[in-house]
């Protein structure tokens, strides 16, 4: 019986992991937007990986960058050739260290805190800023260099902070209407959400938590 | 007047205090806060200097609100000062909107306020000048111009 699933919710590293330290040797096909992508384990080593127009470890490492996509694993199969001959391990760690250093995986870091948050209702725009004002990521395109105003306004909430001998707030919320923009920190960056000025904190808050989490 | 609304305001089980502010960053009166006048007018900056810069994007803010564990800040900005309050309890945030609300409405109704306001009134974008900012902030708001 074939192991099936999607990236969202076992994630390829989790994957390569689990068939090398079963000694398998097996197939995992992965489809992403139409696109196929292979690689093979023998006797719980990762021998030969494909994903157009990369083979080998660069291919492993394109997968890698994937954050969603079907897969399928079926017992059995051999390669069909050897293009890899790194030790599972090292593999793994040298294909997750390029990546955290690829503009690819930048660009999609944030996509699933996104896909979270918009299922709150009344989310119209979600940004995230480090503390320059740099945006790393957004929703939708910026306008009035606002990502600048939300940078300078997070400072002063540090500050604000300070006053009271407390850290930097959990979150921030400015209603200027028609919008309440909602401020939190996220790992080095500043999530900047735009809702609708009616929102209610208190519905809301409890919701961009565990979308947040 | 102003002294009846901060002390309603104060009576709200779970409020540590609250304090009302002009755009010079004067505080007017404080009911129940523990702080100094000099920490409150740090505050009150750093407020101000949000709200200019939103003023200059073309944004008014009406409301800033910040959440701790359990501390809230809530500060009510209208056009010539600002109500400040600080909170302990989640549990009272809805009442205590409304009270703020009601306060809010009422002072910008009371005469003899607005009266002693209007000689206080001054441009919040004072707060934005170069020589109260640090780099960081300077190099922000740079940007948005």
């Amino acid at each position: 019986m074939a192991l099936v699933g999607n990236l969202k919710d076992l994630k390829l590293h989790s994957l390569i992991q689990l068939n090398c330290m079963e000694r398998n040797t097996a197939k995992l096909t992965i489809e992403n937007a139409g696109k196929y992508g292979f690689v093979y384990f023998e006797d719980g080593q990762v021998v030969h990986a494909e994903f157009e127009p990369e083979i080998g470890e660069k291919a492993i490492a394109a997968l890698l960058s994937l954050y969603s996509g079907n897969f399928k694993v079926v017992s059995g199969i051999r390669a069909p050739a050897k293009t890899i001959h790194k030790h599972w391990n090292n593999l793994l760690l040298d294909s997750l260290n390029e990546l955290d250093n690829t503009d690819v995986n930048k660009e999609h870091q944030f996509d699933h805190m996104f896909d979270r948050l918009f299922t709150v209702k009344d989310m119209q725009m979600v940004m995230v800023i480090d503390k320059e004002g740099k945006i790393a990521a957004c929703s939708s395109d910026v306008k009035d260099k606002k990502n600048y105003l939300f940078a300078f306004s997070q400072l002063e909430a540090e500050k604000i902070g300070e006053v009271f001998t407390r850290q930097i707030p959990e979150f921030i919320s400015i209603a200027a209407s028609p919008h309440k923009y909602i401020f939190t920190s996220y790992n080095q960056f500043y999530v900047v959400m735009m809702m609708d000025i009616k929102v209610k904190m208190d519905v809301v808050l409890p919701l961009l938590k565990q979308a947040l989490s | 007047m102003l002294k009846r609304w901060l002390k309603e305001i104060t009576n709200i089980d779970g409020v540590e205090g609250v304090y009302v502010a002009t755009n010079r960053a004067d505080i007017v009166n404080t009911s129940g806060l523990k702080f100094s006048d000099d920490e409150l007018r740090d505050l009150t900056k750093r407020f101000l200097r949000i709200i200019a810069a939103f003023d200059y994007n073309n944004e008014r803010i009406t409301e800033l609100e910040y959440y701790w564990q359990n501390y809230f800040l809530i500060c009510k900005n209208s056009n010539h000062f600002m109500l400040v309050t600080v909170c302990r309890s989640p549990n009272v945030l809805s009442l205590l909107r409304i009270t703020l609300n009601v306060a809010m409405a009422n002072l910008l109704e009371d005469r003899k306020f607005n009266k002693w306001l209007k000689s206080h009134i001054a441009d919040r974008g004072f707060f934005l000048r170069k020589e109260g900012l640090t780099l960081a902030e300077e190099k922000l708001l740079a940007k948005l111009k």
